[in-house]
């Protein structure tokens, strides 16, 4: 199998830039809660953390299925 | 966000999540058992609005002896399962005093799960004399001091923690204990990733 040619170099600029995209993205949606009612932020963030948690355990009881 | 925070107390209305309910679920057991508690992991960012997923929820719980852990054992089978073992006796004298974790969650539902440890380090006291109340909605939490929550992340170094502590830093950056705070950058030798990643 021919694997691909891998710049190091580009690859940690690449690491370092996409990094500081998720911190600059922390601070926009870090700015955006502070100025944004309980109310409308907080019934967001409910439905996101609970859409990870029905899919993790769906995933579980899907895979309990298919061992029956 | 509206919210306040006064003398070690945060006051936080807001909607919860089924992940919010998860965790008072477990800790009202804990406060009707009067076991003091406190939650140290990233779930203290994601209380807070951080946009992201978590399996687990990190409790440091004071030390109980075995006749005090056994009868909140009981107690908390009734609606939780221990997913390390169905044996109290090994839950405490294998795990819990060798200190390891032992982790509960909802019967029948592995995610997420409470990982539950005793105290051991000095930190660890610290931290559990130190909580913060939190008043979540109607129910009340308690929860790290945010300053160490914040230097705590940044010293275990991870992507994810870098960002959680970021994240809780610019939500509570005008109601640090700004010695406090430096102290525990100092302690934890994490000032100059702390200039890095918080500013």
């Amino acid at each position: 199998m021919n694997l691909p040619n891998i710049d190091l170099e580009e690859l940690k600029k690449d690491r370092e830039k996409n990094h500081a995209e998720r911190m600059k993205f922390i601070d926009m949606y870090t700015d955006w809660l502070k100025k944004t009612p309980n109310e409308i932020w907080s019934k967001q963030h409910a439905n996101f953390i609970d859409s990870g948690i029905t899919i993790v355990n769906s995933r579980i009881i899907n895979k309990k299925s298919e061992k029956i | 966000m509206e919210f306040s925070f006064q003398n070690k107390k945060i006051i936080l209305n807001k909607t919860l999540s089924e992940l919010d309910n998860f965790v008072i679920r477990f800790t009202k057991l804990l406060d009707h058992f009067n076991v003091k508690y406190v939650i140290v992991s990233g779930y203290v960012s994601i209380i807070f609005g951080r946009s992201r997923h978590t399996e687990d929820i990190d409790l440091l719980i004071e030390h109980l002896s075995f006749e005090q852990f056994e009868q909140l054992w009981k107690n908390v089978l009734i609606k939780f399962e221990c997913i390390n073992t169905d044996d109290p006796k090994e839950a405490y004298h294998n795990f819990l005093t060798e200190n390891v974790a032992i982790r509960f969650s909802e019967k029948g539902i592995f995610i997420p799960n409470i990982e539950f440890k005793f105290v051991k380090t000095d930190l660890d006291k610290w931290t559990l004399d130190n909580r913060i109340e939190l008043a979540l909605s109607n129910s009340t939490l308690f929860i790290s001091p945010i300053e160490l929550q914040i230097a705590f992340k940044l010293f275990l170094g991870s992507e994810k923690d870098f960002e959680d502590a970021k994240h809780i830093y610019n939500i509570f950056k005008d109601h640090l204990n700004k010695k406090l705070f430096g102290e525990f950058l100092l302690k934890l030798r994490v000032e100059k990733i702390a200039k890095q990643v918080l500013s």
